[in-house]
């Protein structure tokens, strides 16, 4: 008999945890999810197909925009290659979101000077300098301070990943 | 006598429409309308749907009479063209009333030519301060429309510069302009029908549309009839250079592609009479993007006025003009898009056409049962 009790309070609360929650969630910015890898036969053409789309991307907002979007996905995929301990085409995933980042800035500067209104797109460079950096702490605590990359052929790569990260780091302090 | 009659209650009608337009005009933007006016339409709502019905009422009357006329040879081209003036002198003056999208097209010129942004890739509202935010209706949206349309609408807005008011009416006169170019072609495309003019250019619905509310689909239709007209004359290249500006506005004469690459095999009514059918079923396919709009009818009516003998292709374009001219009705009355307006929109739509249809199918199905009788 007591049995079929602890039956029907088994099966009420799990219809209970089906039901929905509320639950508090904070995501000033959201970064994508990673993308097409170095290894992938698509992600040569993906590289190409980001640099054929450039040209089509006029006017200061739309180009600090597109670099934005470029830097948020090179930030993605470092994370993922140095996570895979794959250091040598993480830092150069790094370097490229570095890059893209100082752009996107560049631009939305230059949209300033042209009279445009950029106190929105600041604030969410500022949200967007916040999380990389969030994401490059995380990096630089899990990470080797330096690393001597031997491939199979060739010579070593000396890599001194927390200078790395450290300028990285800097260069999205707004 | 009759001739000067109907210009009489075309001008009355007209004018009444053009000051009826002003009433539209949204709260937030920068002039304003006579306040008896913006009373009657946002809150003596009963009366202005019955104003409007008059208005449209009035206009398929006068349509009809103009049409029955022209059959009956007491109404020559002459006539119907001094009519086509009247409504563009009178109407150029209306505030476009039933549609936000000249807003739009003005808006998205903006962020071409005057902030110099890609206007398919940033939206109206990231401009922070810019004045027209305050009044359009889609600033959250990039364009909708094509490369071509944009290049187009450089013109109309270099002249009026930042000027608001300016700028309605310069894009008025473009879209204006481009209606008179697209009678003149199928005036020319119907070997001189003063039918086939009466037919489109004094449509209701193409008067609403383009003269008041400015919409662009006059300008596609415009290149893609230039295109055909081109083909006839064997200029290939240019016909095809003219399909391709066409789509470049509005990308629904694409379609036309297929007809344009067969056109050696086939004959001019044949070529017209697909173009009808192919872009009726673009205009079908239309709520799966977003919905049927009025001035999609448009597409359908520039085609139609080239067979005008095809009686069903004749009553299914008016039914279907009547019908979502119908589809402001409960927006009118209610000034609201929710509630009941999506299904008074939907039937109003449907009903008009469906009674063509059932109209034209039921001798033929009467016929097939006849003879299926007699067999047995």
């Amino acid at each position: 008999m007591w049995h079929k009790g602890v039956k029907r309070v088994v099966l009420g609360l799990f219809l209970l945890s089906l039901t929905p929650r509320i639950a508090l969630a904070v995501a000033d910015y959201v970064l994508p999810y990673p993308g097409l890898m170095p290894g992938n036969k698509l992600y040569r053409i993906e590289q190409v197909f980001d640099r054929l789309y450039r040209p089509w991307v006029f006017g200061n907002f739309s180009r600090h925009q597109y670099e934005l979007g470029l830097a948020d996905k090179k930030l993605v995929e470092a994370k993922v290659l140095f996570e895979y301990r794959q250091y040598l085409l993480g830092s150069i995933a790094l370097k490229d979101a570095n890059g893209h980042f100082q752009k996107a800035r560049f631009y939305l500067e230059r949209a300033g000077k042209e009279g445009k209104d950029i106190s929105q797109k600041t604030t969410n460079l500022q949200a967007a300098a916040e999380k990389h950096r969030e994401v490059l702490q995380r990096l630089k605590e899990q990470l080797p301070e330096e690393f001597i990359w031997r491939p199979e052929k060739g010579e070593a790569t000396e890599l001194n990943l927390k200078l790395m990260l450290e300028e990285a780091i800097n260069i999205r302090e707004i | 006598m009759r001739f000067r009659l109907i210009l009489f209650f075309y001008t009355i009608i007209y004018i009444a429409l053009a000051v009826f337009s002003y009433g539209f005009i949204d709260p937030n933007f920068p002039y304003q309308a006579p306040r008896t006016l913006h009373r009657l339409v946002y809150y003596q709502r009963p009366l202005t749907t019955i104003i409007y019905l008059i208005i449209v009422g009035g206009l398929f009357c006068l349509y009809g009479w103009v049409l029955k006329g022209v059959k009956r040879r007491k109404l020559n081209s002459k006539k119907i063209w001094k009519l086509v003036f009247l409504s563009v002198v009178v109407l150029f003056f209306a505030f476009p009333a039933f549609s936000y999208d000249i807003l739009n097209y003005i808006a998205t010129a903006k962020v071409a030519f005057f902030y110099r942004e890609n206007p398919y890739l940033v939206m109206p509202i990231e401009f922070v301060g810019e004045p027209m935010l305050e009044f359009m209706h889609a600033a959250n949206k990039i364009t909708l429309y094509g490369p071509f349309w944009i290049l187009f609408t450089g013109l109309p807005y270099l002249i009026a510069g930042n000027w608001i008011w300016g700028n309605v009416f310069s894009f008025k006169a473009l879209v204006v302009a481009f209606y008179l170019g697209l009678s003149y072609l199928i005036w020319r495309l119907s070997k001189k029908s003063a039918f086939s003019l009466a037919f489109f250019a004094l449509n209701p619905l193409v008067i609403l549309e383009t003269l008041v509310s400015a919409h662009n689909d006059v300008v596609m239709m415009f290149f893609a009839l230039l295109g055909f007209h081109l083909l006839f004359q064997k200029k290939r290249a240019w016909s095809f250079l003219s399909l391709l500006v066409s789509a470049g506005i509005k990308y629904a004469t694409v379609i036309l592609l297929p007809l344009f690459i067969f056109s050696r095999w086939l004959k001019k009514e044949q070529i017209a009479l697909l173009s009808f059918w192919a872009l009726f079923l673009v205009f079908c396919l239309a709520p799966f993007r977003e919905e049927i709009y009025p001035w999609y009818v448009i597409w359908l009516i520039s085609f139609a006025a080239l067979v005008p003998e095809r009686r069903f292709i004749f009553w299914l374009t008016i039914a279907l003009s009547l019908g979502t001219l119908g589809r402001y009705l409960p927006f009118l009355y209610t000034r609201s898009w929710e509630g009941m307006t999506p299904m008074v929109k939907w039937w109003v739509t449907v009903l008009p056409p469906a009674i063509v249809a059932l109209a034209f199918l039921r001798p033929m199905l009467a016929e097939k049962f006849l003879r299926d009788e007699s067999r047995h």
